[in-house]
């Protein structure tokens, strides 16, 4: 199974995501209506893409008492029912990476769909700072910097 | 038997820096940058012992060929 | 009624004065004749600001102008221009700023703003959508430009509120003032900054939940991924998205045209230490973009253990970097990436604060100013530590610094010297030497706004086609050339797009995006109109031939060294022939006839 995974040291901040993301299930680009959304933190000089990570048991369709939230068997992406969406919000409040919003003139929740198992976002990334990858390779990128960080340690102190 | 390249830190395709490249007697302007891996759509101008040549020139032995990418300004 | 493809819909007036908000609606017909951003921007100026105003008075306005490709998936269409009249030159002036500002304001509903009269106390402007309102800013009033954007952001609840801010050296009134955006994403040049600092606002904050409609889609969506595939595979693109601008430091350095030691010299082995390559070696650690831009070439730079600390920014670009490093003989990370930062803190345009400063040494040396001018700043040429006490100075409007604030051109003046500062109409040069490519000597000297390099950065051109020394042909190229900047200021497109797109690119995303039928032809009209309303708004102003000049040491004094030496620009013969061309008088005046022809009364 694949999840989408950001490495925000890669982020140069375009959105080209963003707007792709708009563009493709939209047909427009807006801001709000974006299923990926990158942040700007100006004060630590990095640009944070916030997506989903396709949890299971996913909060987000724990919260849903109306049976709008499911998962999509193949991709493992969260699907949206959106006849029986009432637009109530707490999926809003349960994701842990604040990366549901609601459709501003449908009034529906928006999460991430996978595109179907190709996400534009990873397809047009200039920087390759969205992967698209095997949850089995989960952690490579964070070992490699530890181990980094350890021989580094290990210099200092000699 | 040698022609001195000095290649303009800015161009990126393959190499930077100065070399020496090793050459038979002569060598077309178009092949050596071929052989040097470079792009030609970087090249703004060849310099051939400071004169403009054309991809199709011929270079020579002991010449010093200066390669300068193309500018836009910025 | 007929959708207008491309434009948010209306143009947002504020006056500061008596806090009226209007909204007119954006006219399709006037967009087409100017595209919008820098056209639009100064034929509403022409219109709006009349002769003889006082730049920092309540009669002058900031027109900000997005571009119809704007806030779309076009790439690399983020810039928005800001016109008015210039405290540093008193012409014409317009300046354009990179990031996300412009995309947020077309999202917002709005294809400008105009910024009329002035207020009574410190306020800024909150665009919410439609709901727009003036707020007091008496407690953000003399904080830097960073603490201000976070403040706003923090105060208005929302981390991605888009900001545009003035710091100290605005509210100074510092005449080359920038107004700042995203941290380090200026309206650099030629003083924006002090006319918002006049009209007492401190900061434009903007939210934008709106789309732009698109008259052709698909053929926008298939135009935009040719974009990205071009670019990606671009060897130039690539070397502006490893080392940014100052890819083009060795280039221009070993070719000697590069501004040294306040021009006087074109070439250093120094500047070995901070070329491109060099950055990204010493000081990168991070890349940034503006919006919807696969070239990247802006970069994250920080000295970890300066004497000054931990000192972390965004850029310089190749123009700071110049100007502010090699310009005032200073060549070192540390001492360029700190200078770099208190201008940016203060919202000063680190061009014409590097060249204020280098002016300063140059006088120094000369012994024209002495301990006394300077309190005991030793400002030698390379003298990094100074370099930076003075760049604060000037933001502060303090000592040598309140000098130094009004232009190199007032500064070299009141020392009886007005022949070393590096000015055109008041305006400093960017980092090429106009010896080492004479099209950019006639580039400076008509410049409307001012010696400014990308009215008509006609350098790469001459230097492929190895006759940068001649004067031959130069007003023909210059002129062209003008009139495509012209154009692609006005679509708001970042001039590094030109990489992939020419013209005739350009003119097919404007009609996918707008549905216009333009060809090559019409479009250089436009770019020629746009050219001769900002020429008339000059020549009401009183300039003309006599005022496009270069400061005699490009006239006189040759290239002592390095690749352009001996070299002098010999103006005048460019300037009968680009006139000529141009249909003007031989005043420099354009002729009614001309004017006539391309749809511009007056």
């Amino acid at each position: 199974m694949k999840t989408l995974v950001v490495d925000e040291k890669k982020c140069c901040g375009c959105r080209i995501c963003e707007q792709w993301c708009s563009w493709t299930h939209e047909g427009c680009v807006n801001p709000t209506m974006t299923r990926i959304k990158v942040i700007k933190l100006h004060e630590q000089y990095l640009n944070l893409p916030l997506t989903c990570t396709q949890c299971v048991n996913a909060p987000c369709i724990n919260s849903c008492t109306f049976g709008a939230l499911t998962k999509d068997q193949n991709t493992g992406a969260v699907l949206v029912i959106e006849d029986l969406c009432v637009g109530c919000r707490k999926c809003v409040k349960a994701c842990p990476n604040g990366v549901v919003s609601i459709h501003k003139e449908k009034r529906k929740a928006l999460i991430c769909d996978l595109c179907q198992g190709a996400p534009k976002c990873v397809e047009l990334c200039p920087m390759g700072a969205i992967q698209y990858q095997d949850v089995s390779l989960e952690g490579r990128v964070q070992q490699a910097e530890a181990a980094l960080q350890i021989t580094c340690a290990k210099e200092r102190c000699e | 038997m040698h022609i001195t390249v000095k290649i303009s830190s800015s161009i990126l395709s393959n190499r930077q820096g100065d070399c020496i490249y090793l050459a038979e007697d002569s060598i077309k302007v178009e092949e050596l940058l071929q052989k040097l891996g470079i792009d030609y759509r970087e090249i703004g101008l060849v310099l051939v012992d400071g004169k403009k040549v054309d991809l199709s020139d011929i270079i020579y032995h002991g010449n010093e060929v200066q390669i300068l990418p193309w500018f836009y300004g910025g | 009624m007929e959708k207008n493809y491309g434009l948010a819909g209306n143009i947002l007036r504020v006056n500061l004065t008596n806090g009226t908000i209007e909204k007119e609606p954006s006219n399709p017909s006037v967009f087409k004749k100017f595209i919008g951003g820098r056209g639009l921007g100064a034929w509403m100026l022409y219109h709006e600001v009349p002769a003889k105003t006082d730049p920092l008075g309540p009669d002058n306005k900031l027109i900000f102008m997005a571009g119809p490709t704007e806030g779309t998936i076009t790439p690399g269409a983020n810039k928005i221009t800001v016109t008015f009249k210039s405290p540093l030159t008193n012409t014409y002036a317009t300046s354009l700023c990179g990031g996300h500002l412009g995309p947020e304001l077309k999202f917002a509903g709005y294809d400008g703003v105009v910024i009329e009269g002035k207020a009574s106390e410190p306020c800024y402007l909150w665009i919410d959508d439609d709901k727009v309102r003036i707020m007091p800013a008496k407690h953000l009033w003399g904080k830097n430009t960073h603490e201000t954007e976070d403040a706003i952001r923090k105060e208005l609840g929302d981390i991605n509120v888009k900001v545009a801010v003035i710091g100290k050296g605005g509210e100074n009134l510092v005449k080359y003032a920038c107004i700042q955006t995203d941290y380090h994403r200026e309206f650099g040049r030629q003083g924006s900054g002090a006319v918002m600092g006049s009209k007492l606002l401190k900061a434009i904050a903007i939210r934008g939940t709106k789309s732009i409609p698109i008259a052709e889609p698909e053929k926008l969506a298939q135009l935009t991924l040719e974009t990205y595939q071009i670019l990606a595979n671009h060897p130039k693109a690539n070397a502006r998205k490893k080392m940014g601008t100052n890819e083009l430091v060795d280039g221009i350095n070993s070719l000697g045209f590069m501004a040294n030691k306040n021009f006087t010299e074109g070439t250093s082995l120094s500047a070995a230490n901070i070329t491109g390559a060099a950055m990204v070696r010493d000081v990168v650690f991070g890349d940034v973009s503006c919006y919807g831009c696969n070239i990247v070439c802006g970069k994250n730079t920080q000295v970890l253990s300066s004497k000054y600390g931990k000192v972390r920014i965004e850029g310089p670009e190749f123009e700071t970097l110049t100007l502010l490093g090699t310009n005032t003989g200073v060549y070192d990370w540390e001492h360029i990436l700190r200078a770099t930062q208190i201008f940016d803190e203060y919202g000063v345009d680190t061009m014409s604060g590097g060249s204020a400063v280098a002016l300063a040494m140059e006088c120094y040396e000369k012994g024209i100013i002495t301990d006394e001018d300077t309190d005991g700043i030793k400002l030698h040429f390379g003298n990094g530590e100074a370099l930076c006490q003075v760049a604060e100075l000037i933001g502060q409007r303090k000592g040598i610094g309140a000098i130094l604030a009004d232009g190199s051109l007032a500064a070299a003046t009141k020392w009886g010297v007005p022949e070393l500062a590096m000015q055109v109409k008041g305006s400093d040069f960017a980092a090429y030497d106009p010896r080492g490519a004479k099209g950019m000597g006639l580039t400076y000297a008509t410049s409307p706004k001012g010696a400014h390099h990308m009215i008509a950065p006609t350098f790469g051109v001459e230097i492929a086609q190895n006759n940068r020394f001649s004067e031959e042909g130069k007003a023909a190229l210059v002129r062209e050339t003008q009139f495509f900047m012209a154009i692609v200021d006005s679509m708001a497109l970042c001039s590094s797009m030109r990489f992939a797109l020419d013209l005739g690119k350009q003119l097919q995303f404007i009609s996918a995006v707008t549905g216009w039928d333009l060809n090559e032809q019409e479009a250089m009209v436009i770019g020629e109109r746009i050219l001769n309303v900002e020429r008339m708004f000059n020549v009401r102003e009183g300039f003309s031939r006599k005022d496009d000049t270069l400061p005699k040491r490009f006239l006189e004094e040759p290239l002592k060294e390095g690749s352009s030496q001996g070299q002098v620009v010999n103006l005048e013969k460019m300037l009968n022939e680009y006139y000529e061309l141009m249909g003007w008088n031989q005043e420099g005046i354009p002729t009614a006839e001309r004017l006539g022809k391309l749809g511009i009364c007056y």
